[in-house]
């Protein structure tokens, strides 16, 4: 699903935020991605969104290499894969309805199948009800399930999700990895950054570690 | 599906997204708008009343007249024929003769100076043709080839053009061209900057919202549409809004120049903004919000987004 050949990727000024990475995700595999803040976690997810492109080596999704893709594509290379942040980066002056559709408006979407698809999102994270609400009158569990929602809605088969326990306490954190494993269980592929060595240990999926740029463990070298 | 349907789909969805936030804050779009018209009106209004003033100019007989003092001793038929090729020119609207009898009674009476004739014992005066050239060739060369022209022909003794008055009236209305030219020219960039400016505005107050969007997957133009949808809306409101102002204005002063045109003895209706021009004002003030829009959006979605 995923494979890194030797990439590199310098910032301005040199910084040289990954170095020489190399792994690959299977379809259908569920992975952790874990090391210290600035060990070029967010850095990885960035060139998979291709909002970062590497400056060496290739990143492939799907066997087709990104690093040819014209700007013009990524748009729409972008809607099959969904993505989860730390803060849930949702819109506060919208409903979790229309949060939740905004993927599928920008993708043509509308009516009866939109509204059928938001339902199932929601329903998947357990705030079928909570449609109407605004995001501020949610918990912060509930803004993040939320976010989760809006990354599933357009049926993707790759969620990389950037911190997505980040800011919760340890209980959420947990409902939050397993509302993950159910989507895996349906056959979704995930890579999860994250930094919470204790949950991500618990869970027996693969861990991928980054120390300032180098993977360390979890690659293709072992 | 449908290639011009989705088209149609996309552009009904931007214009109601763009309406959307027009109507989501009433207030600041109030207040480009009305900027947008009254940088509009200026030098729409303007060209109205120079329009109002060439016309009146030509009410009290400011046309020039070129006079032709013809050669003494002149018989009547001599005059006629004269008179019959003046007519036939493309350059001449009007030829009025005045007879030397004609001319001292016209002196007398503006002068109040009695019995003139008595007193010189034989009238003095020429025979006059006055000739007054069409709209055409009003302009300073023309006319002083006409000069030259009407001096050659025989029967005339000498042609006088009102040169200075003509000048005078012509410089005004070229000067007054040029100035509605420099006031169109200053306020269509104005219009350009502050709709260019309040879309910019626009773009910072939803950067996240941009951001997020971006991050789904929504094209470049399924952004920008909304915002150069905005930038029409503006112009196209704040076109109209001018030509309202210019309606107010225009009845404000009705009722001035009119007494100020009957007391030199003419008769006076003030002519509004045209439909057409009206159109043309509304036209202008979209495409130019819209270059202001475009210009906002355009540098902003090129960039390398980040998060």
């Amino acid at each position: 699903m995923i494979r890194f050949v030797n990439v590199t990727k310098k910032y301005p000024f040199g910084h040289v935020a990954l170095n020489q990475v190399n792994f690959h995700l299977e379809k259908g595999e569920m992975a952790f991605l874990t090391g210290h803040s600035g060990a070029g976690k967010t850095t990885l997810l960035k060139l998979m969104m291709l909002i970062e492109r590497p400056s060496r080596g290739q990143v492939y999704l799907d066997n087709k290499c990104l690093n040819k893709m014209p700007r013009r594509n990524v748009p729409y290379f972008r809607r099959k894969i969904g993505m989860v942040y730390q803060d849930s980066h949702l819109l506060l002056n919208r409903t979790v309805y229309e949060n939740v559709a905004m993927p599928l408006i920008v993708s043509d979407y509308s009516g009866k199948d939109m509204k059928s698809r938001v339902s199932a999102a929601l329903d998947k994270v357990g705030l079928l009800h909570q449609g109407k609400k605004y995001p501020m009158a949610l918990s912060s569990g509930e803004q993040q399930r939320v976010g989760i929602a809006r990354a599933i809605v357009n049926r993707p088969p790759l969620i990389l999700a950037d911190e997505p326990t980040g800011n919760l306490d340890p209980g959420l954190s947990a409902e939050i990895m397993k509302l993950f494993e159910t989507l895996n269980d349906v056959g979704i592929t995930l890579l999860i950054a994250s930094h919470d060595l204790n949950l991500i240990a618990s869970m027996r999926h693969r861990i991928l570690t980054l120390k300032q740029g180098v993977l360390i463990s979890g690659g293709d070298d072992e | 599906m449908n290639k011009l349907r989705w088209w149609i789909k996309n552009h009904v969805r931007g214009f109601i997204f763009a309406f959307g936030e027009l109507v989501r804050a009433p207030f600041a779009s109030l207040v480009t708008i009305l900027v947008i018209g009254i940088a509009m009106s200026l030098p729409a209004g303007f060209y109205t009343l120079l329009k109002n003033f060439q016309s009146i100019s030509s009410h009290w007989n400011g046309s020039p007249t070129i006079s032709l003092y013809l050669k003494p001793h002149l018989i009547q038929s001599e005059i006629q024929s004269l008179m019959g090729t003046l007519k036939k020119r493309v350059d001449v609207d009007q030829v009025t003769y005045i007879s030397p009898e004609e001319g001292i009674q016209q002196f007398e009476q503006y002068t109040q100076f009695k019995d003139v004739l008595s007193i010189l014992g034989e009238n003095p005066l020429p025979p006059v043709m006055v000739v007054t050239p069409t709209m055409q060739y009003q302009t300073p060369q023309a006319l002083d080839l006409m000069v030259q022209a009407f001096a050659q022909m025989p029967q005339v003794d000498k042609a006088q053009l009102d040169v200075v008055w003509v000048k005078r009236l012509y410089q005004f209305v070229v000067l007054s061209h040029r100035l509605i030219q420099v006031l169109v020219i200053l306020f269509s960039l104005g219009v350009i900057l502050i709709t260019g400016n309040t879309i910019r505005l626009a773009l910072q107050k939803h950067e996240s919202e941009i951001a997020i969007l971006r991050l789904v997957g929504a094209t470049p133009s399924f952004i920008r549409r909304p915002l150069l949808y905005r930038g029409i809306l503006y112009g196209l409101l704040g076109g109209i809004t001018a030509w309202i102002l210019i309606a107010l204005i225009l009845m404000w002063l009705e009722s001035p120049i009119e007494i100020l045109v009957t007391s030199y003895g003419g008769t006076f209706t003030l002519q509004g903004l045209s439909f057409m021009s009206g159109i043309k004002i509304i036209f202008l003030s979209s495409v130019l919000s819209f270059i202001g829009a475009w210009l906002a959006v355009r540098p902003h979605l090129t960039a390398e987004e980040n998060l």
